[in-house]
């Protein structure tokens, strides 16, 4: 029973880290409409920008403040230059563009930083095990990240719901052709939306060195789970996103526990199941 | 979605004709006394192993420039190319090292699934090819040529026979194993399951496999201290073993259970660091700090040159260019006198004392067992205060006690006809 609980624990825990790369990726999907195959790669750069802060100040205390900053500048600059020019345009640009510049964005981690992976330590402050009276102790780094995306997707919720801008981003997500007749500038929220969803993969990243160390191709093994969390939780819906990320790290725990050599292909069995019964996601839209 | 759907079919198209089928060509050997000796290195130089084939290269060029670029009185003339770890692409440039470069030998490799191919090739023109990565197929049927192919790496079998009695005998009796869900995987747990219950009171409590390329462990911690295991050991390389070693020590798994890494490479030692390596051990067929004038040697050119010592990939091609140096100087520059060089030649070279046997051309090196330290005691038993990570607790030589026997390989091969 108690190895049970274990799994189920640190599957939330793992499924924790994949909602915040989903949310990012779901937030822009939701109002720019396109699918943002670099969000990986950008996930990558801020924890490479979190690895250097972290060596200049011996933890990554500043760059959790520092990195969402950098990135949502980062996110903001890529969407005035490189993105805007693909609205209006086929999905499949966009799809295209964004993918170009996941390779061009590894490169040149690659050039800046080399090829090998850099060290992240988690904080000192935070180098104990956490007796939880069931199961078997937890890292407290790992109940920490739970802690922050929790802080995240809390954040990000009353965002869209207690703000007038998350209201015109809201009601762009539903109908922007309709919120642009209003007389709402419309192409600001874009570019805040997508620096937001940058910002948080920043986040994303911040948090994951410590636990998997930063290397360049980092992005590019987490970015189809998340696709799938996306799909599984319903395109665009914000708590689809929360749940398929979950639901998806404990069944990936679970599994280990029973049948490792299956643990890989769960979220697409998954994913073709909702995709046949279920098309738009868990708890997408109707 | 059509575009997509034009770039797919694309791609396909391209791949297809990339992996065509394999002419003959080449027919190495045999040059005239002052003719170049042309040897192609095929090797990953982009993709997951990236740093083992810029290695690879490196281990090349060096032992061309401690051979002062000479085998006997030709000049040697390294060509490189990069296999990306894909078995249509090292057919491709294996065929074109052989037609259009005309070499004389093929070495290299990283990926088990290229070395197949180059192989293949080689086979066909009659070129000899010496692999260089650790697989059970190479010199197996139906891939194995006596009259082209060596092994220079060690078998997974070879080395996991050579370091399971220190599992069972130093770090524990109920043995976990956690192995990538691929066929080095698969091949190691085989190796792993026949290699413990031969050892006294020894056995395999439970297995786990993780995809390639897996960033999160933390599932797989309770799982391997449910099954009441002792000792724990990793098939996974690379950023694999960088991620898992990370996680179990969050968890302080590797302070309760002894663990043991199967695969071991200084330069993913390096990203690990000392904190995560100390309190664990290794095995390795090569390893810098090894107190041997042969390994001495290959290790002081890669730090003149590189100010960094060796990871353990570089090492087979520079074995490899010596041999064929050697065997070129005495005279065995066509394939058939080559074999005849390479059948059972003794040799002491970067790995130590080293013997390619008759019946597969399968190489018998040593294999060293390594504890990981801590950065207090690299620089008096490691030899070094930031690369000494290791020290060697035991080595095990490399003799037929630890590989199939050539009994057992003929029976193989009359088996398959």
């Amino acid at each position: 029973m108690d190895q049970l609980v274990s799994q189920l624990l640190l599957g939330l825990v793992s499924g924790a880290l994949l909602v915040l790369l989903a949310l990012g990726l779901n937030l822009i999907f939701g109002l720019l409409e396109f699918i943002n195959f670099s969000h990986g790669a950008l996930y990558m750069v801020g924890a490479y920008v979190a690895s250097y802060l972290a060596a200049a100040t011996g933890s990554i205390w500043l760059a959790l403040l520092v990195v969402p900053i950098v990135m949502l500048l980062v996110g903001a600059g890529l969407e005035r230059t490189i993105i805007r020019p693909m609205y209006g345009r086929d999905q499949v640009d966009a799809l295209l563009l964004t993918f170009g510049l996941t390779y061009v964005l590894i490169e040149g981690i690659r050039m800046i930083a080399g090829s090998g992976g850099r060290r992240v330590r988690a904080p000192e402050l935070l180098d104990f095990q956490v007796p939880l009276g069931i199961g078997r102790p937890i890292p407290a780094y790992l109940l920490f990240v739970v802690l922050v995306v929790a802080l995240v997707v809390g954040g990000l919720w009353l965002f869209l719901q207690r703000t007038d801008v998350g209201l015109v981003v809201r009601a762009g997500i539903r109908d922007h052709v309709m919120i642009r007749a209003l007389g709402v500038r419309f192409d600001r929220y874009r570019t805040l939306v997508f620096a937001i969803g940058v910002a948080v993969a920043g986040i994303a990243g911040v948090l994951t060195g410590p636990i998997t160390g930063v290397y360049p191709e980092m992005g590019a093994d987490i970015l189809i789970l998340a696709f799938v969390v996306v799909v599984v939780g319903g395109m665009g819906s914000f708590w689809g996103a929360v749940a398929a990320g979950l639901l998806i790290g404990v069944l990936v725990s679970l599994t280990t526990l029973y049948a490792s050599v299956y643990a890989g292909i769960v979220p697409f069995v998954l994913m073709i199941l909702v995709m046949t019964f279920r098309p738009r996601g868990l708890l997408g839209a109707t | 979605m059509r575009v997509t759907a034009a770039l797919v079919a694309s791609a396909a198209l391209l791949v297809s004709a990339c992996g065509g089928t394999v002419a003959g060509g080449g027919g190495g050997g045999g040059g005239a006394s002052d003719e170049p000796l042309r040897v192609g290195v095929i090797t990953g130089l982009t993709g997951a192993y990236v740093q083992l084939g810029e290695e690879q290269r490196a281990g090349a060029e060096l032992a061309v420039q401690a051979l002062d670029g000479m085998a006997g009185d030709r000049p040697i003339e390294l060509i490189v190319r990069d296999d990306q770890l894909k078995p249509d692409v090292a057919l491709r440039e294996a065929q074109a090292l052989v037609q259009e470069e005309q070499v004389d030998f093929l070495t290299g490799c990283v990926s088990a699934a290229t070395t197949l191919a180059v192989n293949q090739i080689a086979s066909q023109a009659g070129v000899p090819y010496l692999g260089t990565c650790q697989t059970e197929q190479l010199n197996r049927p139906p891939n194995y040529d006596p009259e082209v192919t060596y092994h220079l790496a060690p078998t997974p079998s070879q080395a996991i026979k050579a370091g399971s009695p220190f599992i069972c005998g130093q770090l524990g009796q109920r043995v976990f194993l956690l192995m990538p869900d691929y066929a080095f995987g698969h091949e190691q747990e085989t190796a792993y399951k026949n290699a413990i219950p031969q050892q006294s009171g020894c056995s395999v409590v439970g297995t786990a496999y993780f995809p390639l390329g897996t960033t999160d462990f933390n599932p797989y911690i309770p799982t391997i201290e449910g099954s009441g295991a002792d000792a724990l050991v990793f098939g996974g390389a690379g950023r694999d073993q960088v991620s898992f070693l990370r996680q179990a020590e969050q968890f302080g798994l590797t302070d309760r259970i002894r663990t043991f890494i199967s695969i071991e490479d200084l330069t993913f030692d390096e990203e690990l660091g000392f904190d995560l390596i100390d309190g664990t051990w290794a095995m390795a067929a090569f390893y810098w700090n090894v107190d041997d004038p042969g390994v001495q040697e290959y290790v002081e050119a890669f730090r003149t040159e590189y100010g960094r010592p060796p990871g353990g990939y570089g090492v087979y091609l520079w074995n490899a260019l010596h041999l064929i140096a050697q065997g070129v100087e005495e005279g065995a520059d066509s394939p058939e006198a080559f074999s005849e060089f390479m059948s059972g030649r003794e040799v002491s070279l970067a790995q130590g004392e080293m013997t390619v046997r008759e019946c597969d051309h399968q190489a018998l090196a040593p294999v060293y067992i390594l504890e990981g330290l801590s950065a207090e005691e690299a620089a008096d038993r490691g030899g070094d205060p930031q690369f000494g990570l290791r020290a060697v607790v035991e080595t095990v030589p490399g003799t037929e006690e630890y590989a199939p026997t050539c009994e057992e390989v003929q029976t193989e091969f009359q088996r398959a006809g």
